[in-house]
This record gives C-alpha cells, sequence and structure tokens, in this order.
C-alpha cells in the first residue's frame, strides 16, 4: 500500500510539473541565505511565538508560525512540511511510527504554561474554587448545575445561579485538551475510563465545540453560564472572562494559576526522562498549580542544512534569551536544569538530507 | 460553412493559406484541449477522494453513513450526526428562505414599480455577493446574541444561541438573493397573454400572481430553490461559527449540532490517523454526492421549464370567477383591479393584504444587508489606519498588508491561469454545438460550480499540497478550479448574442475561421466576457475554505508562489474569533475592505453591462 501511495504521488507530481513547470520558471523562487523557518501547531504557545517572531523579524531571522492547534503543527513537521511543529502534547505511539520511530524526533521543551477553568457567570465575581472531582464531574455531564451541591461546599459564602451548566471543548485537535484531559484522567478513574488522554477525545456530555483558544473564550464569553478551559494568557487577555481557583495536588489549598504556581509545578518535576517527554499535571507541592503543560517543539534530528542551521539558531536563542519574554506573556521560564538539557538535544539536530 | 472557407481560402496565396490553416488548427486544438479540463478535473477529483478515503470505505462499508460513534481515538467514525446537522440546517434554510425569496421576487416581478425593482434588484444582487465569512462573522456578533435571548424566551435547554436553528436562519439570509434572482428572473418570462387573460377574467392582482404567474414558473423557481439548497448544503465557514461544532447526535433541532463541512474544517487539518483523515475526505465524498445530486435536479427542472416554454402552448389556467366581475379587454392592470375589488370586498381585501405581505418579505430580505453593510462599513471605517494596509501582524502597530498581497496574488494568478481555459472552453461550446462532448462539458461545468468549496480545498490538497507543499500556486489552483466554471457559463451566454450576421460577414472578407472568433466574434462578446470575470473573482476573492488546505497562511510578506502565503479571509475567521480587541478591530477593517472590493467589482459589473448579476451566475 505504501508503494502505490508513493507511486500515486510521482504520477500526481508528474501531471501538476507539466502545468506548472512554465509558470514557476517565470518567478523563481528565493533561496537565499536567510531562509524563512517554517512551522506551525499550539495555539497555547502562539502568543510567546508571535512576540519571538517580531524580536527576531527585526534582524531579518523569519520565524514564521502559524497557530493551527498541536495536531496538525505534528502532522506537518511529520510530512515535512513544516520544519518544526509545537505541540503540548509529547507526539503520540501513531505519530512516532508514522515518523519513522521516536529516535528520528526531538522533543525540545520550550515554556510552559496553565491552563484554567474559564467561566461566565454575570453575578458571581469573586473566582471560584474547582476540584478536579467537580471539573471531571461537570465534563461528565454528571454535575448540570452552577447550584449543585458539590460546586456549593467547595464555594462557601458564594451564592451561585440556578443555571444549567453549558460545556465548551476544542473542536479541533488540541494540545490544551490534552493537558486538560491528562489533568481530568489524573483525578478521576471514570474519567480515565470514559474519555481517557488525547487531543482529540470523544467527550461523553454534549456541548460546544470551538476552535482554538480564542475560539472556546469567545464562546464562553458569549454564553451565560458556559464553561471552558484556555491557556491562561487568553484568560487574562479577554476582561470579561473570569477564571477559578484549583485545587492542589494534595487537596490542601485552592491554587491560582499565576507565574508563581506555574514555576512551582514547573521546580517539583523529579527524574526528567530521556526523552524530555513528562507530565506536568497534578504535580505535587502546595503552591504547585495542577492543570500545568509544557509546550514542546518537536523536529526531525535530519533536515535539510538550511533548515538545520535555522532551527539551531532560532533554539539557542529561544533556549536562552528568549526565555526572558515568557513571563510577560504568563508563561512560566524553563527550569535551569531543563533548559540545559533542551540545549543538550537541540545539539541533535543535523543537516542530513 | 466550411465550404465558404475553402472557397475564401483557395483564392489566396500558398503561404498565407498554411499560416491559416495552422492558425486554424491551433485554436481548434486549444479549445478542444481547454473543453476537456472540466470533465478532466471532475474526474480527477471523484478519484482522488475514492483514494484518500479508500481506508474508511473498506473498514466501514455502508454502516458509515448509519453510525452515530465519532471517536477519533478509537478509530469508530460514523457519519450520521453529520449528514443530519447538515439537512437540518439547510432545510431550516429553505423553510425560511423559499417563502421570502419567492414573495419578494413576485413583488418585484409583479407589483412594483420600474425605478423601484432597478434599485432592489441591485440590492438583492449585493446580498448575494458578500463573503460568506463575512456572514458568519456578523452572526457571531449579532444573530447568537438574538437566538440567546430567543432561546431562554423560549425556555430552552440550549442556552447558547448557537446550533442547528441559528445556522439554519444565517444560510437562509445567505442563500434567498439567489432564489428571489432566479424566480425574479422565471416570473419575468410568464408570458404577458397570461396574466392579461387572468385579469381580464377580473382577479385581482394577488390572485393573478397566485394562480396564474406562480403556477406557471413553478419548476423553474423549483429548480431555483434546489441550487440554493445546493450551496447551504456546501457552506463551510459561517456555519462553523455558529452550529456549536457538537459530536453527539442531538434531535432537537434547536439543540447543538455539526455539519459534514464544519467538521472537515475544523478536524482534517488536525488529524492524526490515517483513517480519521480518510473518513473525513469520504465525509467530503458523501457531501459531493449530495451536492451533485441536488445540481442535477435543478437543472433538469429548469431544463424542462426552458423547452416547455418554448414548444408548449400555455397551460389553461383555471380561475376562481367570482360573479359580477365583467371581463374586461385591454384594460390597464390598476383599472381591473378596481372593477374586480368592487366585484368581491373579500378578493380585494386579500389583494391589500398579500400586497404588504409580499412587500415585507422583500423587506425582510433586505434589512440584513443593509445591517450587515452599514455595520461593518461603521465598525471598519474607523479601524481602517495606514498600517493595516502597510504592516504585518508582527509590526507594531499591527496590520495585515501581507494578507492582503497574498489575496491579490493567489486571486490574480487564478484570473490568470482560469480565465484563458474558461473563454476557450466557452469558444468550444458555442462553435461546437452539434459536438457530443459540447453537452457533457456544459453539465459537468455547471456542477463543478456547485461543488462545495472545503471538497475542492481537499481536491487542491491532495492533487498539489501533498506531494509539492502549500504555495500561492496550490492556493491559486483551487480558487481557479471555483472559477472556471462561473467564467466558462457567462462567456458561453455572451458569445451566444453575438449576432449570426457579424460571422457571416468576416468569412464574406475572407477571414478563416480563427481569425473571425479572435477577431469579430470575441471582441463583440467582450463586454459580457469582462462581466463573467468579474463575477468569478468576487466569487473566489471573499473564499477561505479551500486556501486553508492549500495556502496554509503566513506571517510574513510572501516573497516566492512556491512558498505558504497569507490570505485575507483568514484572518477575518481568526480574529473573529479572538477575544483580544485589537484584533477584533482588525477584523473589521478587514471585512471592510474585502466588502468594498466585492461591491466595487459588482459596481464594475454594472457599468459595464449592464446585466443582473445573479443571473449570470447560475454556474454557482
Amino acid at each position: 500500500m505504501f508503494c502505490g501511495k508513493m507511486i500515486f504521488n510521482r504520477l500526481a507530481r508528474l501531471f501538476v510539473f507539466s502545468i506548472l513547470a512554465p509558470l514557476a520558471a517565470g518567478c523563481g523562487g528565493s533561496k537565499g541565505e536567510n531562509k524563512r523557518l517554517v512551522g506551525g501547531g499550539s495555539s497555547f504557545i502562539a502568543p510567546l511565538m508571535k512576540k519571538w517572531s517580531a524580536v527576531l523579524g527585526q534582524t531579518g531571522f523569519e520565524i514564521d508560525y502559524t497557530s493551527s492547534g498541536s495536531g496538525n503543527g505534528v502532522q506537518l513537521m511529520i510530512d515535512r512540511k513544516n520544519v518544526f511543529g509545537c505541540t503540548d502534547a509529547p507526539m503520540s505511539k501513531d505519530q512516532l511510527t508514522k515518523a519513522g520511530g521516536a529516535e528520528k524526533v526531538v522533543h525540545i521543551p520550550l515554556a510552559m504554561g496553565a491552563v484554567v477553568p474559564i467561566y461566565n457567570l454575570e453575578k458571581v465575581s469573586a473566582p471560584l474554587n474547582f476540584t478536579g472531582e467537580v471539573l471531571a464531574g461537570i465534563y461528565l455531564g454528571k454535575v448540570k448545575k452552577w447550584n449543585d451541591p458539590v460546586l456549593a461546599s467547595i464555594n462557601p459564602g458564594v451564592s451561585l445561579p440556578d443555571l444549567p451548566i453549558e460545556i465548551v471543548y476544542r473542536a479541533d485537535g488540541s494540545g490544551t485538551s490534552f493537558i486538560w484531559t491528562d489533568y481530568l484522567s489524573s483525578v478521576s478513574a471514570e474519567w480515565k475510563g470514559k474519555a481517557g488522554v488525547s487531543t482529540q477525545p470523544k467527550w461523553p456530555a454534549p456541548g460546544q465545540g470551538a476552535a482554538k483558544n480564542p475560539g472556546v473564550a469567545q464562546a464562553v464569553a458569549g454564553t451565560p453560564g458556559a464553561i471552558g478551559y484556555v491557556e491562561l494568557s487568553y484568560a487574562l487577555e479577554n476582561p470579561s472572562l473570569r477564571y477559578g481557583q484549583v485545587q492542589n495536588a494534595e487537596k490542601s489549598a485552592f491554587v491560582k494559576a499565576t507565574l508563581a504556581s506555574i514555576v512551582s509545578a514547573g521546580a517539583s518535576i523529579k527524574g526528567i526522562p530521556d526523552d524530555l517527554c513528562f507530565s506536568l499535571v497534578s504535580a505535587p507541592g502546595k503552591d504547585s498549580y495542577p492543570i500545568c503543560g509544557t509546550v514542546w517543539l518537536v523536529a526531525f534530528k535530519d533536515l535539510p542544512a538550511a533548515d538545520a542551521a535555522g532551527l539551531k539558531k532560532f533554539l539557542q536563542w529561544a533556549l536562552a534569551e528568549g526565555q526572558s519574554y515568557s513571563t510577560a506573556l504568563h508563561y512560566g521560564k524553563l527550569p535551569e536544569n531543563l533548559a540545559s538539557l533542551a540545549v543538550k538535544k537541540a545539539a541533535a539536530i543535523q543537516p542530513g538530507r | 460553412m466550411s465550404a465558404t472557407i475553402q472557397e475564401n481560402s483557395s483564392r489566396l496565396p500558398a503561404k498565407a493559406e498554411g499560416k491559416r490553416a495552422l492558425g486554424d488548427r491551433l485554436f481548434r486544438f486549444s479549445s478542444l484541449a481547454a473543453a476537456w479540463v472540466v470533465p478532466l478535473l471532475m474526474g480527477l477529483m471523484v478519484v482522488l477522494l475514492l483514494w484518500q478515503s479508500r481506508q474508511g470505505f473498506f473498514r466501514f462499508g455502508l454502516g458509515f453513513l448509519s453510525s452515530k460513534e465519532w471517536d477519533s481515538n478509537q478509530g469508530e467514525f460514523g457519519a450520521l450526526t453529520f449528514i443530519y446537522g447538515t439537512l437540518v440546517t439547510s432545510l431550516f434554510a429553505m423553510l425560511f428562505a423559499i417563502p421570502l425569496g419567492v414573495g419578494a421576487a413576485a413583488f418585484l416581478a409583479e407589483i412594483a414599480p420600474d425605478w423601484f425593482r432597478k434599485i432592489a434588484t441591485f440590492l438583492v444582487e449585493l446580498l448575494a455577493a458578500i463573503p460568506s465569512v463575512v456572514y458568519g462573522f456578523w452572526g457571531v456578533f449579532f444573530l447568537v446574541p438574538f437566538m440567546q435571548q430567543f432561546f431562554t424566551w423560549m425556555n430552552l435547554s440550549n442556552r447558547s444561541g448557537r446550533g442547528l436553528l441559528t445556522s439554519g436562519i444565517l444560510l437562509a439570509i445567505m442563500v434567498v438573493p439567489f432564489i428571489t434572482a432566479i424566480a425574479y428572473d422565471i416570473c419575468r418570462a410568464v408570458p404577458a397573454s397570461q396574466r392579461q387573460g387572468a385579469l381580464a377574467l377580473g382577479a385581482t392582482r394577488w390572485q393573478m400572481i397566485w394562480t396564474v404567474v406562480l403556477p406557471y414558473a413553478r419548476p423553474g423557481i423549483l429548480g431555483g430553490c434546489f441550487l440554493a439548497l445546493g450551496r447551504a448544503l456546501g457552506e463551510t465557514m459561517a456555519v462553523a461559527m455558529l452550529i456549536g461544532n457538537n459530536t453527539s447526535f442531538q434531535l432537537s433541532p434547536f439543540g447543538l449540532g455539526y455539519s459534514i463541512p464544519s467538521l472537515i474544517a475544523n478536524e482534517l487539518p488536525t488529524a492524526s490517523t490515517d483513517l480519521h483523515r480518510s473518513a473525513l475526505v469520504e465525509l467530503g465524498l458523501v457531501l459531493l454526492g449530495v451536492t451533485v445530486g441536488v445540481n442535477s435536479l435543478a437543472r433538469a427542472l429548469i431544463w424542462r421549464v426552458e423547452r416547455t416554454a418554448k414548444v408548449r402552448p400555455a397551460p389553461e389556467p383555471v380561475l376562481p370567477i367570482e360573479t359580477g366581475s365583467r371581463p374586461a379587454l385591454n384594460m390597464p392592470a390598476a383599472f381591473t383591479t378596481r372593477v374586480a375589488m368592487k366585484g368581491s370586498p373579500w378578493a380585494g381585501i386579500i389583494n391589500q393584504f398579500m400586497t404588504v405581505a409580499l412587500f415585507l418579505s422583500l423587506l425582510v430580505i433586505l434589512i440584513p444587508l443593509f445591517h450587515i453593510l452599514g455595520y461593518i462599513a461603521w465598525k471598519g471605517l474607523g479601524d481602517l489606519t495606514l498600517a493595516f494596509f502597510l504592516n504585518r501582524p508582527i509590526d507594531t502597530p499591527p496590520g495585515l498588508g501581507h494578507s492582503l498581497l497574498g489575496s491579490a496574488i493567489m486571486v490574480g494568478l487564478a484570473t490568470v491561469i482560469a480565465v484563458p481555459i474558461a473563454i476557450l472552453a466557452a469558444l468550444f461550446l458555442s462553435e461546437n454545438r452539434t459536438s457530443r462532448l459540447a453537452p457533457v462539458v456544459r453539465f459537468l461545468g455547471e456542477l463543478l460550480g456547485g461543488v462545495p468549496s472545503i471538497v475542492i480545498g481537499i481536491f487542491g490538497y491532495a492533487l498539489i499540497v501533498i506531494p509539492f507543499g502549500f504555495s500561492a500556486y496550490a492556493g491559486a489552483f483551487a480558487l481557479g478550479v471555483m472559477m472556471i466554471p462561473v467564467v466558462m457559463r457567462s462567456s458561453e451566454e455572451a458569445l451566444r448574442m453575438v449576432p449570426g450576421a457579424l460571422r457571416n460577414a468576416s468569412y464574406a472578407l475572407g477571414a478563416s475561421h480563427s481569425q473571425t472568433v479572435f477577431r469579430v466574434i470575441l471582441p463583440a462578446a467582450m463586454p459580457a466576457i469582462v462581466t463573467g470575470v468579474f463575477l468569478g473573482i468576487a466569487r473566489i476573492a471573499g473564499e477561505t475554505a479551500p486556501l486553508l488546505f492549500t495556502a496554509y497562511n503566513s506571517s510574513f510578506w510572501p516573497n516566492s508562489l512556491a512558498e505558504r502565503t497569507p490570505f485575507l479571509t483568514y484572518y477575518i475567521y481568526n480574529y473573529s474569533l479572538s477575544d483580544s480587541l485589537a484584533e477584533q478591530k482588525q477584523a473589521w477593517a478587514g471585512a471592510f475592505v474585502l466588502l468594498a472590493f466585492v461591491m466595487l467589482l459588482n459596481l464594475g459589473i454594472r457599468v459595464l453591462a449592464g446585466k443582473r448579476l445573479v443571473q449570470a451566475s447560475h454556474a454557482d
């Protein structure tokens, strides 16, 4: 079958080339020194990427990043249509197999961030408290109203309205969904059994699907009684949105997603695995925010020479100087030890095609 | 005719004769080749879609159509939820659009004074030309909050304001201009003798419309409705913004749902397994099948009415003749109406009531137009700065100049590729009316014009992006495929209008076939052809879905046609979802620029040809 596909692709190439070759000859593509580095994926890291891209763009180094969702970023990287992809979920077994094995690709962490539950309740001004069980209950469709006793019991003194809960989730394959379901699975056996961890889970309860982080934020902002989940900076960007505090892993306190609580979660990871793929959800520590995630850059180790050089240059910058831009956009800087491991990993990228 | 050519050419020197024969051969060959492009594209599209969806076919068989399960993690894929969503939204759209559209057409054709008719038909055509992403944008900001109030008032469980009904209403607003335009044309084609006969028998104007004009025009109007249905079935971006994208099956028409095109737009770019991808392409194939079926039916109906109008005498109108009404020969309509009103007070009251009702249906159609135009002009003009045209999103202040350039490049390239092919194909159709290939090309051209844009996006992706990667070429290819049927159809109509005397005069002066075509017939038809080209440009300038799969987007100035390319509608779509105020402002400004461009094109069409826009765009 694979063979058939190749033959087919070759035929298609031949056919199209016969039409477009004269046109292509007319306007030569720029194959100069400063080749544009094309990548895409995670909308989670898009605000930071945009900043990086703007800063580097001043120097004539163009990082062309399109926020298209983690799933798309990885897919296009595997198809070698993107030099790099960004994803909030480590590549799945299927994806690694398609890429030719885990040893062919690198995962390089770029930043850490928090996913927060956002909601639209006009009359509730104090930030609501959530536990993992309650969030799982809501997304399983078992907690249906805002004044449900399980919500009331963890929010003493807050008058919760008698309003149905409208669930909003991501319609596209998303790393944010991966972090969210990773967290729900870590706290709820029922969630783990019914939906599991996925960039595109089968949602057990009916709800509104929206495209990317901005779409979820907009759908929640426009629907009274809605709940959704977005990366922290998207929640902060919209003043009409409120986001809740979530109970920490040791169940001792409700933690607000802040830089400090993200950094605390990041610092708590022990024994970083060789491939740098680790989970940050339900991180130990009293001050650790429990729904944190990492954004990885994924790329093939063997790249065309110009791409390899460009990507290494970009990574060197992003893992050092670039980290100073994280804080202003509410991303956690990488801990020192992780950053140095990441730099070592980046050295594995070599010109090879 | 060929005898004439032979005779003429025999008198010329051998050298010139050889050159002319070569010219004729070249013309014949190139027009034949161009005519084959449409069947080739159509065939290639079906083959590619079948190939890309083979896994799903073998795995699920026919059960694919009846299963509600959609779980990419378990590898379970069933299409029922999405087929249901697509059908229900389109049926809602038809439910609202048909009475309003036909009513407005009847008012324009039968009641409105001439000056009013001119203005109103122009406005209806403008409504048809607004890009769908602009409709979606408007829907998110106005229709959704409005429907939220309505749902709350109805005490429905769905409080989001989105869903099947909301999408259906927006689709109705989007397709009603097509119904109105086609119904108007067909009502105008009803012979005056039919009307006079009815009025002479003492019918009121409403009775005349209801018992004579509409029954006479029924098959044609039905055809127009099916065309509108085909368009509603394939709409992508506007529906994706409003339907709620809910993968679990819900029967309630007030609930949230999912349609085939919006599912493809959301999931195909991120699908990570081959099976998932092939299931999505299979859905595209289902969509293609349904729209092709609907379009064929529409063509058959319109074709029948066109043929019977020529051959068959008018059907006998069955009129309820009131007692006391007098036959009135050659009397002005207003006078007759008054006579009939005197005869039967009820008929008069109904007539007045229905006149008002028909006028109101026109008004209901035009209100969203004024709202959309007015609001976008108001919001967009305020946010239109120089930086918007000159900067990129990563600059300060941010702008969308790069995407304007990218869109212009792709639309331009598509035009350069598609127009010669389309005109040559149209020449083939008009010069070879007896050819057996001609009706096939014509029919497939109509079908290609009705293929949903998202399916064309998948086609472009499979044909060009898989082997070569994202590029302006791929984007231009997808746009070109959409443009060819529009230009081909309008060009053929234009070429047919050229009087035969011109051709004969040209031959009489000793011109060859190709000389006649290129020096006489084509120039004569040129204004109308240019109109068709403008129409095609207006159609593709607002496209989003096919470019998502072919051009991909970029944050930088385009520097090569072989690289991924930014486009304006990408930013309108994404920024309209954004919660950042700065990005929303740019979305408004972008929508305004796009709308202004399309409206200028429409005005250009008016000025150039004075021809009605939608009439020529039946190929859509």
